[in-house]
């Protein structure tokens, strides 16, 4: 008889439930909805900016509107990064430390990412 | 989870050949994964050269020939041999099918017959399947009714009963579950489709009391929310069910749960 770690799980072990997750698969379908017209937005913006110089773009980036949908960009993709990652990460790794330590670098890595762009958005909009 | 290596003693080697009788007409090769943990050796490949017109006309017949008549030590399981038990699923030709439904002139050349993959093999063509059973209970895939015993049956209306079509028909053969990456990688932590499409087949049931319990037990990351839509469950089930769609219609409740 072959040796199963599967033995060690009884039905009742397989009971036993996170009680979370359906938030998560929301946010995961709801950032991709959001993304879908920012991204189309960007797309358009970036094509109707095309050949009208540095000062046309800047003075784009600087009105309050178009500033708050590139923030907003920065943020959702920032935040749908995590979670994309995050499923590879849960998918992939098994044992439950080298899982842990690596989401926790993808929350830092995802976080400093965004707050770069929002940074550099900030220095955009100030100059 | 994933292993980038394999482990010990899994490697699999190239075993024996058994030539077909003299005289043999119509012969069919069969490449059959071996192992017996009892022998401590690797895994083989035994390849069985067997007259197509000896035996039936599907792969069961094939393997029963062979264990009848060219090699003894063979295992495998079978019951029905009309693909109602679900116990002689295997992987043939790459794909988790059973093999008393599956004809051998669907495949030409040489068939590969292996066990159902990513399970603990037992010996031979017999997989542990003791943590897909354990799935299996966890759903408690019975009626759970708050209100007291009817004197007949309970009744639910013609609606009601087709919900449960394509749901119902799970003979539990367990290639859905092996055919699924995301099982491969996490069964010691994913309920995978098997589990999941019983799951939903007690959660649609109208005469079943416990929809919020039964969904509350699921909301796990790992027990539900592994299942990517791969949908590798769809196209091996041999009873031609959906379970991608069930774990689908399960993550929809889940939040209005």
């Amino acid at each position: 008889m072959s040796d199963s770690y599967l033995n060690e799980r009884s039905a009742k072990d397989w009971k036993k439930s996170h009680k979370h997750g359906a938030g998560e698969w929301l946010a995961e379908r709801g950032t991709s909805l959001i993304l879908l017209p920012l991204t189309l937005w960007a797309v358009w913006s970036g094509y109707q900016l095309a050949g009208q110089g540095v000062d046309a773009a800047l003075a784009f980036a600087k009105t309050p509107l178009n500033a708050g949908l590139i923030a907003a960009i920065f943020v959702v993709s920032g935040w749908h990064m995590f979670m994309g990652l995050k499923v590879i990460v849960d998918d992939y790794i098994g044992k439950d430390g080298t899982r842990g330590f690596l989401n926790l670098l993808n929350l830092l890595f995802c976080l400093a990412v965004t707050g770069a762009a929002l940074y550099a958005l900030f220095l955009l909009v100030r100059s | 989870m994933v292993e980038l290596t394999l482990p010990k003693r899994s490697q699999i080697k190239t075993g024996k050949r058994y030539k077909a009788p003299s005289g043999a007409k119509n012969v069919r090769v069969y490449k059959i994964y071996r192992f017996d943990p009892e022998t401590g050796e690797n895994p083989r490949w035994d390849k069985y050269e067997v007259d197509a017109k000896a035996h039936g006309p599907m792969l069961l017949d094939s393997l029963i020939y062979i264990k009848n008549n060219v090699d003894s030590t063979l295992s495998f399981r079978r019951s029905c041999r009309e693909g109602i038990c679900g116990s002689c699923a295997m992987n043939i030709g790459g794909r988790n099918t059973l093999a008393c439904t599956k004809g051998h002139d669907e495949f030409s050349g040489e068939i590969t017959i292996a066990p159902l993959p990513h399970m603990p093999v037992v010996k031979d063509l017999v997989p542990d399947l003791s943590g897909f059973y354990a799935q299996y209970a966890s759903v408690e895939p019975y009626l759970q009714s708050t209100t007291p015993d009817p004197e007949k049956e309970r009744l639910q209306t013609p609606a009601s009963r087709d919900k449960l079509d394509g749901l119902y028909e799970c003979i539990l053969c367990a290639c859905c579950s092996t055919s699924c990456p995301s099982y491969w990688w996490n069964q010691d932590k994913y309920l995978g489709p098997a589990a999941l499409l019983q799951a939903y087949r007690w959660i649609a049931d109208s005469r079943d009391d416990k929809t919020k319990q039964r969904l509350e037990s699921l909301e796990d990351p790992f027990k539900l929310y592994r299942c990517h839509t791969i949908m590798n469950c769809a196209q091996v089930c041999p009873k031609g069910l959906n379970p991608a769609k069930a774990i689908a219609e399960i993550k929809k409740m889940m939040p209005n749960k």
